[in-house]
């Protein structure tokens, strides 16, 4: 089932893998794997997780060019004896279909062969196990995105996302949406609704307006989606799957916003004895959640007036499928027909995977607070604390940037549910407050874990710069005095000793797998914030001999270990008043001398530290003015990318850098270890793009020293080119000129003839061992994109990147 | 010739036209001729020693800011320099030259180079095709009168004219260009020699009294030297990653020559040497204003 809208950045990330099995094939690996279970736990290690990645043969469809399989669909429609526009749809259609499918299998964030696509492929293919027709056509496949979605493809390819794993609670949930998606395959519903959306935009009724047409568009879909939804049912009724979990699925779907599990999780939480927020930062949290609740009360769309979306409303198909059930005899059914411990092992890894995401994206609101539900569920763990680590370094470190947190994962509106609270605390945090909260955890975390290597880096980065950006000194920190050492002034009236009252911590209540007997999964109980009821601590009150801190410096004093934490924090303290002497500003001149200076240094020799570079496969794209068809301009994308990444390899190796072009595109020269080291670095490159702070620490980078290793550098390229083909415009001046002096004419008319062409390259550098960017270009040109061009181009970039210091 | 003999020249004031040269018996013909330089070679070829040196390099194709084409920054061409501009005033004649060149680039977007070139033309008599000569001639130049050979078969001057050039070029950037690779434009400053070996004048007047003068000039090698600048456009593409080639098409024209007392476009001369001087630099003057060359070239 097409569950949500497809948007653009959906489809940006859907990945599935064609692989072929034949029937025999199919058949042995559902039944071996039964037979076999899981013993997985020994193969994945969670204590420090790592992303997965595809394992196995590539998939048929990747080992040849995405024109060629085009072609033959071409040709299968024109065999088929169609003639006209029908044809030329559905040829235009099987040729989009054919370029579409190969670049998300090849985009690196399509999972196969490993246990995640294992499991969904096995369910999957017990469900069709009786349809000998389908077992050679339908591929399944797990896709490495967040949002919870489920798609197919005219090929018959299903994605199902990450997002949409970690939510489930069993394998009927699972069988219910494979089921949908198999019938939208069966039906051939992407065609026809493709057929459809071009007929009813093209049309040239003068009385329909754009959103008339619009409505017919999703009236049509959601035709579609509940011939599905009842196809489906019908395909269950005849297995042991339970289609009771079908109404839960439904009911999962409204509360996408919400995270996969909740618990009561507040800074409170995290608070000590001498370390207490203050009423101010809860005022705040609740003044944003009040506005937001208001907002969202007044623009509440219920579903059943979603009249403007492809899909009909939930509780719509929440009541067709509870008539279904009514009419059937659902005893005997089953929640687990597989191995139920391999479904809870897919889970784990699918959450892991997912925490990954967030991260990848820079959601790290999302990621931290997901880290705490995890611990809970499944332990305490390395990866946890790194996860927990990132990303609250990474919120302080855009914080102190001056960025906007609901940016960064903590979206106050966007997001509903228990972890909005927390996002709203966060969000009223100051940025001194924010930065030394996020060295607390951190210095939390690495006591567990005191000699992970990425655990102590995010610590000293954070420390630096708390120092950097939040002007702090660290040593303040061991300045700070306990309140129950604090002693009342004689001034004042009160003689109180101030302690804070009911200063523990509270320790929230996590149900682990709630469940409630209405079906819903996620509202059941909501989850109250723990409320901190500790008395409010006026800084002005309490006086310490010399200075008053403010309640933040209380960070580090409820830990352990304090002449430990004392020797670190001398060995990384910056002396601000030696970093303002040393420092001095140039004058112009001086700076213009400087540069002058540097260049001739710069062009002397290349830089000896650059001797290779990695390179994502050129991406290019290219308009044609002078033919509208988008078939074409299919095609010759992907003849300009073949000829790009060839000229790479060349001029790379007239360079004398050691060039290695990550292909992502099908044809023969992919494999799957290539896939996943483009996959790997890829994600790297997302969340780089994601934090162009240009100092930052990435939770990636601990992933790519290994293929980085291989390659023998630490340079990793993306480029790409905008190539635009024009038409002249008529100049109807000119034409009037050439009438007063015809023997201009001719060459008037050669000028007219001749097309424009525009080529916009954009390539950028980073060196993943610091993250930052080491070289960039945008260059524009007027000019045709010839070989010699390119080669001209593509060998200055590396000259360029070669001198760069 | 004596000087009694140049006196009456300038009272004669012979018309230029219809005066054929061959090569005859060479007879001694002494006159004085009045070395009234105007083209002060000295200077130039200090100009061109200074531009060569600032330019020049043997420094490595590493330490300079230009990638090149591939690594490449210097080239070696044979060249084909065609004149256009004589089929505008005299018969259909396109003159080509043939040389070599060398340019280099130290920057992306500036070239230099040094090049020699060579060439034998024959300029025919005026008036060969009167009518459409003093058509054209009123046309592009300024109107002048006819002389018509009669009866006479036409001859012609041949004469070399070997050049040292050095062309400045801009390339342009913005249309992908990388020195000497792609399109540019550019300045060419030519120092050029125009000598011949014919020793006979023929003068023809047509004052009284009406007819033929022959005489036969001194040996010495007739000579002049021309500065001729012009201005370039062109364009340099890859046929191999090693070979070229580069079309250019120019406008330009001789503005300085060291013949004297004389402009190249005046009909009145006073000196045999006037004549000579005249018969060749007109043509190549002319010719100049519309040339193109042909350049097949080699990178390293």
């Amino acid at each position: 089932m097409r569950i949500f809208v497809i948007n653009s950045n959906c489809m940006n990330s859907l990945f599935n893998k064609w692989k072929k099995y034949d029937r025999i094939f199919a058949l042995f690996s559902v039944l071996g794997i039964m037979n076999l279970g899981f013993s997985q736990n020994s193969k994945i290690d969670f204590n420090n997780y790592k992303p997965i990645y595809c394992e196995g043969d590539l998939p048929a469809n990747l080992k040849s060019l995405s024109s060629k399989k085009a072609l033959e669909a071409m040709n299968q429609i024109q065999n088929t004896g169609k003639t006209g526009k029908e044809r030329r749809t559905e040829e235009s259609h099987a040729v989009e279909v054919s370029f579409f499918e190969d670049q998300i299998l090849s985009s690196g964030q399509v999972l196969f062969g490993n246990p995640l696509s294992d499991y969904v492929e096995k369910v999957g293919l017990n469900l069709i196990k009786e349809r000998k027709d389908l077992l050679d056509e339908i591929q399944f496949y797990v896709l490495r995105s967040h949002v919870p979605n489920a798609y197919t493809t005219s090929n018959g390819l299903i994605f199902v996302s990450v997002g949409l794993l970690v939510r489930l609670e069993n394998e009927s949930q699972l069988a219910v949406i494979l089921a949908h998606e198999i019938q939208h395959y069966v039906k051939k519903h992407s065609l026809l609704q493709y057929k459809e959306n071009r007929k009813l935009m093209a049309s040239s009724t003068r009385n329909s307006s754009f959103e008339d047409k619009l409505k017919s568009i999703y009236r049509f879909s959601k035709d579609q989606e509940f011939e599905a939804d009842d196809l489906g049912y019908e395909m269950l009724k005849n297995t042991q799957y339970d289609l009771n979990e079908g109404i839960y699925v439904f009911e999962m779907l409204k509360y996408t916003d919400y995270p996969f599990l909740e618990t009561p999780y507040s800074l409170d939480s995290l608070a000590s004895e001498n370390y207490i927020f203050p009423q101010t930062v809860r005022d705040l949290a609740a003044a944003s959640m009040k506005s937001v609740l208001e907002a969202e009360s007044k623009n509440k769309v219920l579903e059943e007036a979603d009249l403007e979306g492809t899909h009909p409303s939930l509780n719509q198909r929440i009541l067709i499928l509870k008539d279904r059930i009514a009419r059937l005899d659902m005893s005997g059914k089953k929640r687990f027909v597989l191995d139920e411990s391999a479904f809870h092992y897919m889970q784990k890894i699918a959450r892991h995977e997912l925490l990954l995401l967030y991260l990848r994206r820079s959601d790290y609101g999302q990621s931290f607070y997901l880290s705490r539900v995890m611990e809970l569920l499944y332990g305490k763990s390395l990866f946890l604390s790194k996860v927990k680590a990132m990303s609250i370094y990474a919120l302080a470190e855009h914080r102190f940037r001056g960025k906007n947190l609901k940016d960064f994962g903590c979206s106050v509106s966007d997001n509903k549910g228990e972890w909005r609270n927390f996002f709203a605390e966060i969000n009223s945090l100051a940025d001194k407050e924010l930065g030394a909260f996020a060295v607390r955890v951190i210095w939390q975390e690495n006591l567990k874990y005191p000699n992970d290597v990425f655990l102590m880096d995010v610590r000293d980065r954070a420390f630096q710069t708390l120092q950097n950006k939040g002007r702090i000194f660290l040593m303040d920190f061991l300045a700070f005095v306990p309140y129950s050492k604090r002693v009342i002034n004689n001034n004042s009236n009160s003689a109180v000793n101030i302690s804070p009252v009911n200063s523990q911590p509270v320790k929230p209540e996590i149900p682990v797998s709630p469940k409630e007997e209405n079906g819903s999964n996620l509202l059941k109980n909501p989850r109250s914030r723990s409320q901190s009821v500790s008395a409010e601590i006026p800084v002005s009150s309490v006086i310490k001999p010399n200075e008053q801190l403010p309640y933040f410096y209380g960070a580090f004093i409820d830990f352990p270990n304090q002449d430990e934490l004392k020797k670190y924090l001398e060995s990384v303290k910056i002396d601000f008043d030696l970093v303002s002497k040393n420092s001095s500003k140039l004058t112009p001149s001086e700076r213009r001398a400087k540069f002058e200076k540097d260049k001739k240094e710069k062009y002397k020799h290349p830089n000896p530290e650059i001797n290779g570079v990695v390179v994502f496969q050129p991406q290019i794209s290219f308009t044609n003015g002078l033919s509208r068809s988008s078939k074409k301009k299919l095609f010759s994308e992907e003849k300009y990318r073949e000829k790009l990444t060839k000229q790479w390899l060349y001029v790379g190796k007239i360079s004398g850098l050691n060039i290695k072009v990550l292909t992502n595109s099908a044809g023969s020269e992919m494999t799957t270890e290539s896939l996943n080291d483009y996959a790997q670095l890829n994600d790297w490159m997302m969340e780089r793009l994601n934090n162009d702070t240009n100092e930052m620490l990435l939770f990636y980078s601990q992933y790519v020293n290994e293929p980085m290793k291989d390659y023998q550098t630490d340079l990793l390229c993306w480029t790409k080119i905008d190539y635009k083909v024009l038409p002249r415009e008529i100049q109807l001046d000119y034409i009037i000129y050439t009438i007063l002096y015809p023997p201009v004419f001719v060459y008037y008319l050669y000028w007219q003839l001749q097309v424009d062409s525009y080529l916009k390259e954009y390539t950028i550098v980073y060196d993943t061992k610091t993250s930052k960017v080491k070289y960039q270009r945008n260059k524009y040109l007027e000019t045709k994109m010839t070989d010699a061009m390119l080669k001209a181009q593509i060998y200055e970039t590396l000259y360029e990147l070669k001198h760069t210091r | 010739m004596n000087m009694k003999y140049y006196r009456n020249y300038k009272n004669m004031r012979f018309k230029m036209r219809g005066i054929n040269f061959s090569h005859g018996n060479q007879s001694q013909f002494c006159f004085s001729i009045l070395l009234n330089s105007k083209l002060k070679q000295y200077k130039i070829n200090r100009v061109i020693c200074s531009l060569f040196l600032t330019t020049f390099s043997f420094g490595k194709v590493n330490s300079q800011s230009n990638p090149g084409f591939l690594g490449k920054t210097q080239l070696v061409e044979v060249n084909v320099l065609t004149e256009w501009g004589r089929l505008m005033s005299f018969n259909s004649t396109v003159v080509a030259s043939y040389g070599l060149s060398y340019e280099m680039a130290r920057t992306k977007n500036f070239g230099v180079l040094f090049g020699f070139r060579t060439s034998t033309q024959k300029r025919y008599a005026d008036g060969y095709d009167p009518e459409f000569y003093i058509e054209s001639i009123d046309e592009y130049l300024r109107p002048r009168e006819a002389v018509l050979p009669s009866g006479k078969s036409m001859d012609y001057l041949s004469f070399t004219n070997n050049e040292l050039y050095v062309q400045f070029k801009r390339y342009n950037t913005t249309k992908g260009a990388l020195a000497p690779f792609g399109t540019y434009w550019g300045l060419e400053l030519s120092g050029s020699q125009l000598s011949t070996k014919d020793d006979r004048l023929r003068y023809q007047y047509y004052e009284w009294p009406n007819g033929f003068i022959d005489y036969s000039v001194d040996k010495s090698p007739r000579s002049v030297l021309a500065f001729i600048p012009s201005v370039i456009f062109g364009s340099r593409q890859m046929i191999t990653d090693d070979i070229s080639l580069n079309v250019y098409m120019g406008i330009g024209t001789v503005i300085f020559h060291n013949s004297t007392n004389m402009t190249i476009y005046d009909e009145y001369v006073d000196s045999d040497k006037e004549v000579v001087d005249y018969m060749m630099l007109r043509p190549v003057a002319i010719g100049r204003l519309f040339n193109a060359g042909f350049n097949l070239g080699y990178f390293f």
